[in-house]
């Protein structure tokens, strides 16, 4: 296939597609709380692992790195995608493992080290959420990566312009487990974000009401000034600023608020907020200011690179502004979300490192569980595969007792169900030797029959060819049978015939075989390797079939056959040819004494072809 | 592509990551926007019409200084004010800076410093042109103190009139009552309390009086420095004040109780009824008005016990206010005043002064200033501070209290209705305790 037949309008379509949802991935995480971000990379990435290989998905994520952190200016850390395909595919090659196993191993190893390096780099400083941060990362990228799985699992594939439904079987086990731990992590996740917008909401509302709080008392001690010291408040006295500060602090013990009285121009008269000094105009930092609720906006500073998200949410601050009653200033209330964002991360570092282990041991029961109980399945389909055979054959169904009930009852009624079918194919196995006896055996001699002989000779004749060997085929008529059955009756002819049947008995092996055509006609048939002596051989076969007379009713009666022997492929290249040899010969002893046994000769064989 | 290639593409992801990151500006706050320094460039324009407006506290103030400044810039004009009889002087400033209608320039006592070093209405000097360096030696190290913001950070005034408060004498009546003559030996016998007491005793057997009034030591010395020092901690619970005070509470018998100001006082003058009196160093010009037949034998030396002090009331300071639409041009203003007034160079005139009996007493008042402690300076307290100084001082006079029971009930006074504000300004100010 060469490159313009691989450059189709769909894959162009499907490459295009998978571009895009990798700048959208790098671009866009899932906001969970406080800075705490979950790239949805990992899941395309390892879906199109599964769809099309390693390389597309190393392919894929080096774009979402390169747009997250040139484009989108997402952290640095970012690029630790590829890696984790990377390393992920490399491990799953070398360990013959599956990724969703590698991918477990790699968070428990180099991905917490390379993310535990990288989030030091990024925060430069001593990393207080450093726990909750790899486990946040941990779970996000092995729950992507299941995500990812499951979505190549059931997503239905898109090719040539249609949809191919997904027709693969699944098996058991992976479909149990998949449901567990989409069961347990599904809750956990969605409780974890729900708390989490929750305390934001909380924390919002205390903030909202501690900053009505002390904008009520700052208004009110503004408006409890006498006229001089309104005068004095407005030339920004020393004095006046100082007791100013003094309600300020009053509010803000034991609280993070930082307090700023503005005067129109924004230049600060008094401010409980060691970055701000009394003079400056005061302005916001670059960043970005989100209205939150009538009174309360939430300031982020201007994100860069070398910010994590968690730092940048560390840094940022609630922001109240209140205009005052009695004079043009506005008071300017700074709530830090550190404290809010430290007290959630708490609860959520303790909840995870409660809930993980809890998870985890649920997650290994129900793998354990359901192993089990797909254990016992996967023995009875085992022992079920070709039963039919194993019953005929009455091979041993060994299959161990399960604890579990439903699974016990089955084997049991397998068992059972086993013994009534091998009951049942002994009866019909019965029946079918009945038929084939009747079809294929003649019911008074035991030996096979014409039904036998018509495809038996071919198939042998046919063989021979093939190998280049020979063939021998003995035609033999009794003399004098119409006498015996007319002068001592029916059931002396057929003793006779029962008789010459138990005579050609032992020229049924592996080299000869005998059938009785019908009547008192019987053929011996010879394989390779022939006899030396095939006239001898002939001579003895008379003398055993003739030598003794036949008892009936304590009458000898004797008896006599006339044969014919042909040899394949000298005189008949055929059944059909090799047999009217064979009579022909036969014919030629009833016509010349019977009770012999002749060979053709060459020459008479043509003559009759 | 193979393993190799992989691998090589991660680690160039990876170098680029990290050449990016550190390539970015970290998240270092952009400093400050500087104070506009452009406000006080001076503008080398003769024609633009320009305009200043000074409020002065008393009339006839810088005439000739405005009208020689206005010669040499055809362009400008200037507006004086004066606020001559304005009791409420320190009100009518503020207001007046509270309401933004403030004028360029302001002059005002001392006694308004700690009033006007405790809001932010006034410009810093130190940002403007003023060659303020060149004139730190000559005003000591109090002066340059006492002219800065409260938290000492900014210079919001320099001094306009300084007057150090002395001690006038008679040379020959105090010779005559057996002490020196001689200012400096006088000065130095007379930091003994007891020599102070001696000596008016001495005079009194003339019946000759020491002083206008019994206070006028614990009064000089009130009005010639302030109450709180640096770190806002009341100053005056010191044996110096304890020894004034005693002296002064000693001194009731000595004192004339008649005002110089009064034609009886003018009298006790020329008739050599009062021999010596205390005052800031305009005294002289008065002597030489009231007494100019005493010319001669007259003396001026330092304060008694080794006081000091530069009058609260009568020194003058300069300032231009924040609201100054030309900042430049004030600058400029005081600059020209502080090179060429003689309110400035009194302290050059330091030839022998034939009143006084050629004594170079402008090198005297020189010294004082110099010498002045900077162990005070004015707060937003010392309103209210010098109202319950004055009320308990007199109490105690009245009652003939013991000067250190009076120095403490001063203290407790001041402090029951300070405290509070002064802890306040403390933390304000992150004074440690």
């Amino acid at each position: 296939m060469n490159s313009m037949q691989l450059l189709t309008p769909s894959r162009i379509a499907m490459v295009l597609l998978y571009a895009l949802a990798a700048v959208i991935a790098a671009g866009f995480p899932v906001p969970f709380v406080y800075g705490i971000e979950i790239y949805l990379i990992h899941s395309i990435a390892w879906f199109i692992y599964r769809r099309h290989g390693y390389q597309a998905a190393l392919a894929f994520s080096f774009l979402a790195a390169v747009s997250g952190l040139f484009l989108w200016e997402q952290s640095p850390l970012i690029v630790l995608f590829p890696i984790e395909v990377y390393m992920v595919h490399w491990f799953a090659a070398r360990f013959k493992r599956s990724h969703l196993t590698a991918d477990l191993i790699y968070w428990l190893s180099a991905g917490l080290l390379l993310w535990g390096l990288g989030y030091f780099w990024v925060t430069q400083t001593a990393a207080p959420y450093l726990v909750l941060f790899l486990i946040i990362q941990a779970g996000s990228g092995l729950f992507n990566t299941m995500i990812g799985d499951l979505a190549a699992d059931y997503i239905p594939s898109f090719g040539n312009g249609t949809i191919n439904a997904c027709r693969i079987k699944r098996k058991l086990e992976r479909l149990s487990i998949q449901l567990c731990i989409l069961l347990l992590i599904t809750p956990l996740s969605i409780y974890l974000y729900l708390s989490g917008k929750h305390m934001y909401q909380d924390a919002l509302t205390n903030t909202t009401d501690k900053m009505n709080a002390v904008y009520v008392r700052v208004n009110e001690h503004v408006n409890e000034l006498t006229q001089k010291d309104m005068r004095d408040f407005l030339v920004h006295s020393s004095l006046q600023q100082a007791a100013l500060l003094t309600t300020f602090k009053s509010l803000t013990i034991n609280t993070d608020l930082k307090l700023i009285l503005v005067d129109s121009d924004d230049h600060v008269i008094a401010a409980r907020d060691p970055s701000v000094s009394e003079g400056e105009v005061l302005r916001m930092e670059e960043g970005s200011l989100v209205k939150e609720s009538e009174t309360l906006s939430l300031w982020k500073p201007e994100r860069i690179p070398a910010y994590s998200p968690i730092t940048e949410w560390s840094n940022s601050e609630w922001l109240g502004v209140y205009p005052l009653e009695r004079v043009p200033f506005r008071l300017v209330i700074k709530q830090p979300v550190a404290s809010f964002q430290q007290s959630v991360f708490s609860l959520l570092t303790d909840s995870l490192l409660l809930l993980l282990p809890v998870v985890l041991l649920t997650a290994l029961g129900a793998v354990w569980a359901v192993r089990r109980f797909t254990r016992s399945l996967k023995e009875l389909a085992r022992l079920s595969t070709g039963l039919p055979d194993k019953i005929r054959t009455r091979s041993p169904l060994e299959w161990k007792d399960s604890k579990v009930e439903e699974v016990s009852a089955l084997y049991h009624n397998f068992v059972e169900m086993s013994a009534g079918l091998s009951k049942m194919f002994s009866e019909i196995n019965q029946s079918e030797e009945k038929l084939r006896m009747l079809a294929h055996y003649d019911s008074l001699t035991g030996l096979a029959n014409r039904t036998s002989f018509s495809s038996y000779l071919p198939a042998l004749l046919q063989e021979a060819q093939k190998n280049g060997e020979k063939a021998a085929c003995l035609f033999i008529d009794l003399d004098g049978f119409k006498a015996i059955n007319d002068t001592h009756g029916h059931a002396a002819g057929d003793q006779v015939i029962m008789e010459i049947g138990q005579r050609l008995q032992p020229y049924c092996n592996e080299h000869t075989k005998a059938f009785r055509l019908s009547g008192d006609e019987f053929v011996v048939v010879l394989r390779e390797p022939l006899p030396v002596n095939l006239k001898r051989w002939a001579d003895h076969l008379h003398e055993a079939l003739v030598s003794r007379a036949v008892e009936f009713n304590q009458i000898e009666i004797p008896i006599g056959f006339s044969a014919g022997l042909a040899l394949f492929p000298e005189h008949g290249r055929d059944a059909e040819s090799l047999m009217r040899s064979a009579d022909t010969a036969m014919y030629q002893v009833k016509l010349s004494g019977r009770n012999n046994i002749r060979i053709l000769k060459e020459r008479e064989v043509k003559h009759h072809e | 592509m193979n393993r190799k290639l992989q691998g090589v593409f991660i680690v160039v992801l990876l170098l680029s990551a990290w050449v990016y990151v550190e390539l970015q500006p970290g998240h270092s706050k952009e400093p400050r926007e500087a104070s506009s320094a452009s406000e006080w460039m001076e503008v080398r324009d003769h024609t633009t019409p320009r305009k200043l407006t000074i409020w002065a506290p008393s009339a006839n103030m810088l005439t000739w200084e405005i009208d020689s400044f206005k010669s040499q810039r055809p362009n400008v004009s200037i507006d004086i004010i004066s606020w001559e009889g304005e009791h409420k002087l320190t009100e009518r400033y503020l207001d007046a800076l509270a309401a933004d209608m403030a004028p360029d320039i302001m002059i005002f006592s001392h006694r308004m410093l700690g009033s006007l070093n405790s809001t932010d209405k006034l410009a810093d000097l130190s940002e403007s042109t003023i060659p303020l360096q060149a004139f730190r030696s000559e005003m000591g190290e109090y002066l340059w103190s006492i002219h800065h913001s409260l938290d000492g950070k900014r210079m919001i005034s320099i001094p306009f009139e300084v007057h150090p408060q002395v001690l006038y004498y008679r040379a020959d009546l105090v010779k005559r009552a057996g002490f020196p003559e001689e200012p400096e030996a006088l000065a130095e016998l007379l930091e003994k309390p007891v020599n102070w007491t001696k000596l008016s005793e001495e005079l009194k057997k003339d019946k000759r009086w020491s002083l206008q009034w019994a206070q006028d030591l614990i009064s000089t010395l009130n009005t010639g420095t302030f109450i709180f020092n640096r770190s806002l901690d009341y100053q005056r619970s010191s044996p110096f004040y304890e020894r004034a005070l005693s002296t002064s509470l000693l001194s009731k018998e000595y004192a004339a109780n008649v005002s110089i100001y009064s034609p009886v006082g003018q009298q006790f003058i020329r008739e050599g009824k009062l021999a010596m009196f205390m005052m800031p160093d305009w005294g002289e010009s008065h002597l030489k008005e009231w007494a100019p037949e005493q010319a001669g034998l007259w003396r001026v030396t330092r304060l008694p016990l080794n006081g000091y002090g530069i009058d609260i009331d009568t020194s003058k300071s300069i300032g231009i206010t924040k609201q100054s639409k030309d900042k430049a041009l004030a600058a400029d203003f005081l600059t020209y005043v502080s090179a060429n007034s003689g309110s400035y160079h009194w302290f050059k005139n330091t030839g022998p002064n034939p009143y006084l009996g050629q004594q170079r007493a402008a090198e005297l008042y020189w010294r004082v200033v110099q010498d002045q402690p900077a162990d005070t300076l004015p707060t937003p307290l010392d309103q209210k501070a010098f109202q319950i100084w004055n009320a308990t001082v007199d109490a105690a006079f009245i009652r003939d209290e013991q000067p250190g029971r009076a120095l403490k009930d001063v203290k407790g006074n001041i402090m029951d209705a300070l405290g509070v504000p002064q802890q306040q300004l403390k933390e304000y100010m992150e004074i440690d305790e």
